[in-house]
C-alpha cells in the first residue's frame, strides 16, 4: 500500500468518538464590532450539519475559528477531539476546507494547483483527483486565471475533498456551480458521508440543506438560535392553511390565537375563505377553534424549509 | 471620497501620501540644518566650499553632474537630488504595477468593470489618482524644503524648489508608466520586478556613461538622462523644458501603449503579441491534462515559493550585471578621470569620501555605493511578495493544510534570503568574471565580503519587513520602504548632520560600510544577523497569535 493510501486510511481509521466539533461559549469580537457571541455548538461525527444564517450572521467567523485562522476572544473549540488552537496542525491533517472566497496562483494550471496543495498535505491519490475532475467536467490544463467562477469553485471543491478528509468544512460550496454540477457535488458529499466523513457546511440554499443535511443550526446576529434535525424542527416548520366556511367567521378569533400569522379573509362563491400561517405547535388549537364554525374545506400545505426560514427571521425581526 | 474610481483610488492611497510625503518632507526639513552645519559661517567657510565643489564635481560619474554647490539649492541638488529618482522610483514601480493588475489579482476589478465604465475610463481615472498621489507626496516634500530653508535663513529659490520636485515627479511617472505597461504583459509581482530592474540599470548606466565619449549616445535611451538635463535648484542651469517635455511624452506613450494593451487583452489575462498568438496551438476544450504534473517545484512550500521568486532574481540580476559589466569595461577611462582628485585626499576624508588611489575604492564608489540601495529595494520587493500572499487571500487556503504557521513564515523568510543569496551570487560571479576579463585586479577576499555584506543588508531588511508584516500585512511594505529610505539618508547625512553616533549606527547602510576597500567589519554583520533572528522570532510569535486577514 502506498503512502497516500495509507494516509487516507489513517484519516478514516480513527473511529467516531462522538463529536466532530464542539464549541463552548465561543465569542469573537472585532474591536467594537460583533462577530459571534457565546456560541455553543455540537456537531456529531459522521453527520452532515448545515449551518444557516443570513449574511453577516457569523457563519464565516465561526468557520475561520474552527480552522484557527482567527482566534476567539473567548471560549473554546475542539475539532475531532483536538483543541482548535493547540492542535491546529493535527486537525488540518484530518480536515478539508473550502472557503467562501478564495484565490489561487493565477498562472498555475488547475492540475499544478492541486498537485501543490496535495503535496502540502503529504501527497494525494492522483487517480482520485482525476476522477473528481472528470465528474465535475473540469479541464485541469487551464490556468487558474482562465477559469470561470464555477470552474474556480470546482478546483476549490477538489482540493477540499481529494485527500478523503475526516471532517469537511465547506463555506457555501455550491456557489457558482451550475445545477448539473451541483447534483454531482451532492453525490460527492453523500459518498464522503458514506465513507464516514463529517460534513459541516454553511449555505443559503434551503433546498440543498433539506436534501443533504441531517441536522441544521441557525445563527443570527452572532448567536446560535436553533439547532435540530431537519425533520424535527417543528417550531421552525409552519403550515399554510386555507379554511373554507359555509357562514361568516370572525377574523379576530383566529388572529388572537398564539402562533398564527398573516390572517386574510376572502369571499369565494358565497363562502368565506381564511388564509393564514400557523406554527406546527399551534395547529391543534387552530383546528379546535375552526371546529366551532361551519367548516366545509380544510387545506394544509407544508412550506419548504426556505419559506419557513424566511418566515422565522421575519417574525423574529418583528418581535424585536 | 467614494463617488467615482478616481476618488476611491485616491482614498486608497491616503496612507502612502502620509508615509512617503511625510517622510520626504521631514527629510527636506532637516537639510536646512545640515547645510548650516557644513557650510555655516566660520573661518574656513570659503575653503570648505571650494574643497566640497572639487570633490562632488569629481563624482559626477556616480551621481550625475552637479552645479552651484555654493548655494543651498546646489547643495540639495547634490545631496538628495541624485537619490530622489530612485526613492520616488521605488514608490512608482510598486504603484504602477498594482494600478490595474493589483485589483485584478485581488478579484475586485471585474466587479468594477461591471459598472457602466469603460476600461479606458477606469485606467485613466486610476492613473489620474496615481498622479495626484505623487503630486501630494512631492508637494509635502517641497514644503519641507522651503520651510527648512526659511527656518535656518538660507536663500532658496522657491520656484526652483517647485520645479525640482516637478522634474522628480515626472521621472517617477515614467517608472510608474513602465510598470503599468509591464503589468499588461505579466503578473503584478513580475511587472514590479521588471520595472525595478530596468530602473536600476538605466539609473546607474546614465551616470556612468555621462563622461565616456564612446558610450554617450546610449544616454538618449535612458529616462534619467532627460531628468538630469533639468537642475532647477541650481540657478546656473535651471529647468530644461525640453527634457521635461521628452519625459512627459514618454509618459503619454507608456500609458497609451498600456491602455491599448489593456483594451486588447482579456480580463485576468495577459496581452499577447500577434506573432506569438499565431504560433500557438489551439486545443479543443475537451482536451484535459489529467496526468499528474510531477515537478520538484510543487513538492513543498519552500520549493514552490522559490520558483515564484526566480524570475525576479533573473531580471534584477541581469540589470545589475549589465551595470557591473559596463563599469568594468570602461574602468580605465574612469580611473584616468579621477587623477585630479588625488590632491584632495584630506577633504575627502572629512566629507566621508574615499581615497581614490586603488581599484577597490573606485569600484566602491561606482558599483557598491548605489548598488546597496538597489539591493535594499530588492529586499523590499521580497517583503511585498510575502504580504501579498495574505493580502490577496491565498494564505487562507495554504493554512488550511497541515502547515504550522511558524514553519510557513520561516519557509517564506527562507525563500526571501535564499533568493537574495542567489541574486548576490549571480552578480558577484559576474563581478568576479568581469574583473578578470577586463583586467581590473581587486582584492578577492574583499570582493566576496562586499557581496556577502550586500546579502546581510537584504537579510536584515527582510527580517524587519517580516516582523512588521506579522503585525500588519497591509502597511508593512510601506513602513519597510520608509525605514530603508531613512536608513539610507541617515548614512548619507552622517558627516553632514553630525547626528549622534548611536543614531547613525542604526543605519544598515552605514554598517555595510565599504567592504571592497576596507573589508567587512564583522561585528556589525554578526549584530545584524542576531537582530534578524530576534526579529524573525518576534514575527513568528506574533504571526502565530494573530488573525489572518481575509
Amino acid at each position: 500500500m502506498d503512502a497516500v493510501s495509507q494516509m487516507a486510511k489513517t484519516n478514516r481509521s480513527q473511529q467516531a468518538t462522538g463529536l466532530a466539533i464542539q464549541a463552548q461559549n465561543l465569542t469573537k469580537q472585532y474591536g467594537q464590532t460583533r462577530g459571534i457571541t457565546d456560541l455553543n455548538l455540537d456537531v456529531r461525527e459522521g453527520e452532515v450539519f448545515g449551518f444557516l444564517g443570513p449574511n453577516g450572521a457569523g457563519k464565516t467567523t465561526t468557520i475561520r475559528i474552527l480552522l484557527n485562522l482567527i482566534k476567539p476572544t473567548n471560549g473554546q473549540v475542539s475539532v475531532l477531539g483536538l483543541d482548535s488552537q493547540r492542535d491546529s496542525v493535527e486537525i488540518k491533517k484530518l480536515l478539508g476546507y473550502l472557503p467562501g472566497e478564495f484565490s489561487f496562483y493565477p498562472n498555475l494550471t488547475g492540475a499544478r494547483t492541486l498537485e501543490y496543495f496535495g503535496n502540502l498535505r503529504g501527497g494525494v491519490d492522483w487517480s482520485r483527483v482525476k476522477s473528481m475532475a472528470e465528474r465535475l467536467e473540469l479541464d485541469l490544463s487551464r490556468k487558474f486565471r482562465q477559469y470561470s467562477r464555477g470552474n474556480k469553485q470546482k478546483v476549490g471543491i477538489i482540493q477540499a475533498l481529494m485527500h478523503r478528509p475526516r471532517l469537511l468544512v465547506l463555506d457555501e460550496p455550491t456557489s457558482g456551480l451550475d445545477p448539473l454540477n451541483q447534483q454531482e457535488f451532492y453525490k460527492m458529499v453523500g459518498e464522503a458521508r458514506q465513507e464516514g466523513s463529517t460534513i459541516f457546511f454553511s449555505s443559503h440554499i434551503m433546498s440543498e440543506v433539506e436534501k443533504i443535511c441531517d441536522r441544521v443550526g441557525i445563527i443570527r446576529e452572532g448567536q446560535l438560535v436553533k439547532v435540530g434535525n431537519i425533520a424535527d424542527l417543528s417550531d421552525l416548520k409552519s403550515h399554510q392553511l386555507e379554511l373554507t366556511f359555509a357562514g361568516p367567521v370572525p377574523l379576530d378569533v383566529f388572529e388572537k390565537l398564539p402562533g398564527v400569522d398573516h390572517v386574510e379573509k376572502s369571499l369565494v362563491a358565497s363562502h368565506e375563505v381564511l388564509h393564514f400561517i400557523v406554527r406546527a405547535d399551534a395547529l391543534d388549537q387552530v383546528v379546535k377553534t375552526a371546529a366551532n364554525y361551519p367548516l366545509v374545506n380544510f387545506i394544509s400545505r407544508e412550506p419548504s424549509l426556505e419559506e419557513s426560514f424566511l418566515d422565522y427571521y421575519r417574525n423574529d425581526n418583528q418581535a424585536n | 471620497m467614494l463617488q467615482n474610481v478616481f476618488l476611491k483610488t485616491l482614498r486608497d492611497n491616503r496612507r502612502q501620501m502620509l508615509i512617503w510625503g511625510g517622510g520626504l518632507g521631514l527629510l527636506m526639513l532637516v537639510y536646512g540644518f545640515a547645510y548650516n552645519s557644513v557650510f555655516g559661517a566660520g573661518p574656513n567657510q570659503a575653503k570648505i566650499i571650494e574643497d566640497y565643489k572639487k570633490t562632488v564635481d569629481s563624482f559626477a560619474f556616480l551621481t550625475g553632474k552637479v552645479y552651484d554647490l555654493d548655494t543651498f539649492g546646489g547643495f540639495i541638488g547634490n545631496r538628495i537630488g541624485s537619490a530622489m529618482p530612485v526613492l520616488l522610483g521605488i514608490w512608482a514601480l510598486l504603484a504602477g504595477s498594482s494600478l490595474i493588475r493589483g485589483e485584478e489579482e485581488r478579484g475586485s476589478l471585474d466587479l468594477l468593470l461591471s459598472t457602466p465604465h469603460t476600461r479606458l475610463s477606469v485606467l485613466l481615472q486610476k492613473w489620474a489618482a496615481l498622479v495626484v498621489t505623487l503630486l501630494v507626496i512631492v508637494t509635502i516634500s517641497c514644503l519641507g524644503l522651503i520651510v527648512g530653508a526659511i527656518s535656518v535663513k538660507v536663500e532658496l529659490d522657491p520656484v526652483g524648489a517647485v520645479m525640482a520636485h516637478v522634474n522628480w515627479a515626472v521621472t517617477a511617472l515614467v517608472i510608474a508608466g513602465l510598470a503599468l505597461l509591464f503589468s499588461q504583459l505579466t503578473t503584478r509581482k513580475a511587472a514590479a520586478g521588471w520595472a525595478g530592474g530596468i530602473m536600476a540599470a538605466t539609473y546607474l548606466l546614465n551616470n556612468l556613461v555621462a563622461n565616456l565619449e564612446s558610450l554617450q549616445w546610449t544616454r538618449y535611451i535612458y529616462p534619467y538622462y532627460y531628468a538630469s538635463l533639468s537642475q532647477p535648484l541650481a540657478r546656473s542651469v535651471g529647468t530644461n523644458w525640453g527634457g521635461i517635455t521628452v519625459l512627459a511624452l514618454l509618459i503619454v506613450v507608456l500609458v497609451g501603449v498600456a491602455l491599448w494593451m489593456y483594451q486588447q487583452r482579456d480580463h485576468d489575462g495577459f496581452f499577447e503579441f500577434e506573432l506569438f498568438k499565431s504560433s500557438k496551438l489551439t486545443r479543443p476544450r475537451s482536451v484535459r491534462t489529467l496526468t499528474e504534473p510531477k515537478s520538484i517545484w510543487l513538492s513543498n512550500n519552500f520549493a514552490f515559493s522559490l520558483r515564484m521568486a526566480l524570475p525576479g532574481v533573473l531580471i534584477w540580476g541581469l540589470s545589475l550585471s549589465a551595470y557591473i559589466l559596463l563599469s568594468l569595461a570602461v574602468f580605465d577611462d574612469i580611473k584616468a578621470s579621477m587623477l585630479d582628485l588625488l590632491n584632495n585626499v584630506g577633504i575627502f576624508a572629512q566629507l566621508g569620501f574615499l581615497n581614490l588611489t586603488s581599484n577597490e575604492n573606485i569600484l566602491t564608489l561606482f558599483v557598491f555605493l548605489f548598488m546597496v540601495l538597489l539591493v535594499a529595494a530588492y529586499a523590499v520587493v521580497q517583503v511585498a511578495s510575502w504580504t501579498s500572499e495574505e493580502n490577496e487571500g491565498r494564505l487562507e487556503l495554504v493554512l488550511s493544510t497541515p502547515q504550522p504557521r511558524w514553519l510557513l513564515l520561516l519557509t517564506n523568510f527562507g525563500v526571501a534570503i535564499v533568493s537574495s543569496a542567489l541574486l548576490m551570487g549571480f552578480i558577484g560571479t559576474i563581478f568576479g568574471l568581469s574583473t578578470w576579463v577586463f583586467n581590473v585586479p581587486v582584492n578577492s577576499a574583499n570582493s566576496v565580503a562586499a557581496f556577502f555584506g550586500l546579502w546581510i543588508v537584504c537579510v536584515i531588511i527582510e527580517a524587519i519587513g517580516f516582523v512588521l508584516a506579522a503585525f500588519g500585512p497591509g502597511w508593512a511594505v510601506g513602513a519597510t520602504a520608509g525605514i530603508v529610505i531613512i536608513s539610507y539618508l541617515s548614512d548619507l547625512l552622517d558627516q553632514t548632520l553630525k547626528l549622534p553616533e548611536a543614531v547613525t549606527n542604526l543605519s544598515v547602510f552605514k554598517q555595510y560600510g565599504r567592504p571592497l576597500s576596507e573589508g567587512l567589519h564583522w561585528t556589525p554583520q554578526i549584530v545584524m544577523v542576531v537582530l534578524s533572528i530576534v526579529f524573525i522570532t518576534i514575527a513568528v510569535i506574533r504571526f502565530r497569535q494573530r488573525d489572518i486577514v481575509k
